[in-house]
């Protein structure tokens, strides 16, 4: 898959100052988001029936 | 009241007079005698982060006992307002629709002053959702003004400027969309600074209007001021919308000397409405900069009329597209037996979990962006914005900073404007046009009324010309000695 940093290499122009790394970065521990939901099972936010009669 | 400085605390502890410990225990304690109920029942602290603080204070204390060399606000007792986030302390944004949301994650803004030495005591009350100018619409209770109890400390980030201003924290955090940090600090008698859009990082705020929301300091002075924010600002990979523009030399262009310097004295901001004490305080501290050798020059922003409106139809409407992730599913309060539907259980969440100022706003922005409205509304606010910005870029070519009032009058008892929203709303005329505008702009006190009151002035700057802005703060300050 092309990386966004080399798709827009070919249009130098369209390469922002400070566009940065297509690279993944650390985000926040699942755990931790889960822990404040109201409902979850650890891995999904668990919500009420959606469809309706 | 305290006087003491962010250098004061930081010099006593590098000096082994005191320890950063003492020193957090000593607002601990001042906060547990007049904080609460028992005390004064200024009501500024919704939590405290006691073990975080005294965790952060040991450090300090390590150093200090090392002969280490200190950071800026190494034992300087900080306060947050319960719209950033601190993880492990509740976050909710004066809201029940938060309550008993733990963050499992820090703001920069908290973080940077964290790693600066700063000790977090805590987090300080607000209207909810930072919607208010009096601090009345926090679901958990208003605050009282410390220099007059009877009287509210402003808002939103009434605890913010409370805390200042009772000395309960050396400085705080607080926000500002539409004057936020500096009505309240010219209500409590504190130096608020709202800095340039894009200046701070909002990675970690609670976010009511996107284009507008600003994270800045409450000090008691206005070098503490400079000193916060040369800690806060900055380029944050985490917000796109901080800017990776040079951070400026705050603290030292304290040093350099206002003569030369021109200012200008709008109009439109002198009108009708204005308290003749408030005015006559302005008028002395504009004398006062004349001394100092500053050039007045009066200037017009033709367009100052329209920016209340051009506000509340601006901030509104992205506040209805950011409360929409309220809904009981991700974090806080969901409502509720389980046995209805998803789309019951959003409507019950967000009906008891919002207060009525919040609703009246999610109303008022939902029906300027909807369809047919979107037009006439929405999109005519964005491009009076753009008159009203130009106002003050023509202004800016001619001077360096202008000077005008704040409030329109001071502090008012609690109450006093709860039953008409309007009232409420023209509290914000002269702080909209800077928040609209993206320039920083600042509140230092200037006086009291003859019943003691508070009075600020207000500093506007160009954009990212925090330095010229401070000098001009710090002149007037000098001033009121």
């Amino acid at each position: 898959m092309a990386q966004v940093g080399e798709m827009l290499g070919a249009e130098p122009e369209l390469m922002g100052a400070s566009l940065r790394a297509d690279a993944v970065r650390p985000s926040l521990d699942r755990a931790a988001v889960m822990a404040a939901a109201p409902e979850t099972d650890g891995r999904f936010f668990k919500v009420p029936k959606v469809i309706e009669r | 009241m305290s006087t003491t400085t962010i250098q004061e605390v930081r010099n006593a502890i590098a000096s082994k007079a005191t320890t950063a410990t003492a020193v957090a225990e000593e607002h601990y304690g001042r906060i547990a005698a007049d904080d609460g109920a028992g005390g004064k029942n200024i009501h500024s602290f919704l939590a405290l982060s006691k073990e975080r603080a005294l965790a952060q204070a040991a450090k300090i204390d390590a150093m200090a006992a090392k002969g280490e060399a200190l950071p800026v606000l190494a034992g300087v007792p900080v306060g947050i307002k319960d719209v950033l986030v601190m993880q492990g302390s509740p976050a909710t944004a004066g809201s029940k629709i938060l309550e008993g949301y733990l963050p499992p994650y820090d703001a920069t803004a908290v973080k940077r002053l964290e790693a600066a030495g700063a000790v977090l005591l805590g987090k300080l009350n607000c209207d909810e959702f930072a919607m208010g100018s009096s601090n009345e619409n926090s679901a958990y209770g208003p605050v009282l003004n410390p220099r007059a109890l009877d009287r509210v400390p402003g808002g939103s980030s009434g605890g913010s400027a409370a805390a200042v201003a009772a000395g309960f924290a050396v400085a705080t955090l607080g926000t500002d969309t539409g004057g936020s940090i500096r009505q309240p600090a010219a209500f409590c008698g504190v130096v608020g600074m709202l800095p340039t859009y894009g200046r701070v990082s909002r990675y970690g705020l609670i976010a009511f209007a996107s284009s507008l929301d600003r994270v800045g300091p409450f000090a008691t002075n206005v070098r503490d001021a400079a000193i916060m924010l040369s800690v806060l600002a900055g380029k944050d990979v985490m917000d796109a919308t901080s800017s990776d523009r040079p951070v400026g030399d705050y603290v030292g262009a304290l040093e350099k000397p206002v003569r030369g310097l021109k200012i200008g004295v709008p109009t439109e901001y002198f009108g009708e409405g204005l308290d003749p004490e408030i005015r006559a305080a302005i008028e002395k501290a504009l004398d006062g900069l004349k001394a100092a050798g500053c050039e007045l020059q009066t200037i017009s922003l033709p367009h100052t009329k329209y920016a209340i409106p051009t506000y509340y139809v601006i901030a509104t409407a992205e506040a209805s597209a950011n409360l929409s992730r309220f809904d009981g599913v991700r974090f806080g309060f969901r409502a509720g037996t389980g046995t209805e539907t998803l789309s019951e259980m959003y409507r019950e969440t967000r009906d008891r979990g919002f207060g009525a100022e919040v609703k009246r706003r999610i109303l008022l922005g939902t029906y300027a962006l909807s369809a047919g409205y979107y037009d006439a509304y929405y999109r005519k606010a964005q491009q009076v914005r753009t008159l009203l910005t130009r106002d003050f870029l023509a202004a800016f070519a001619e001077v360096d900073a202008i000077v005008s009032p704040i409030t329109p009058t001071p502090a008012f008892k609690l109450g006093a404007k709860t039953d008409d929203p309007v009232q409420m709303y023209l509290e914000d005329i002269y702080s909209v046009a800077a928040s609209l505008a993206g320039i920083c702009g600042m509140s230092v006190p200037c006086g009291e009324t003859r019943a003691g009151l508070p009075i600020g002035v207000q500093v506007m700057g160009r954009h990212f010309d925090e330095e010229t802005m401070l000098r001009v703060a710090l002149a007037i300050e000098a001033g009121q000695a």
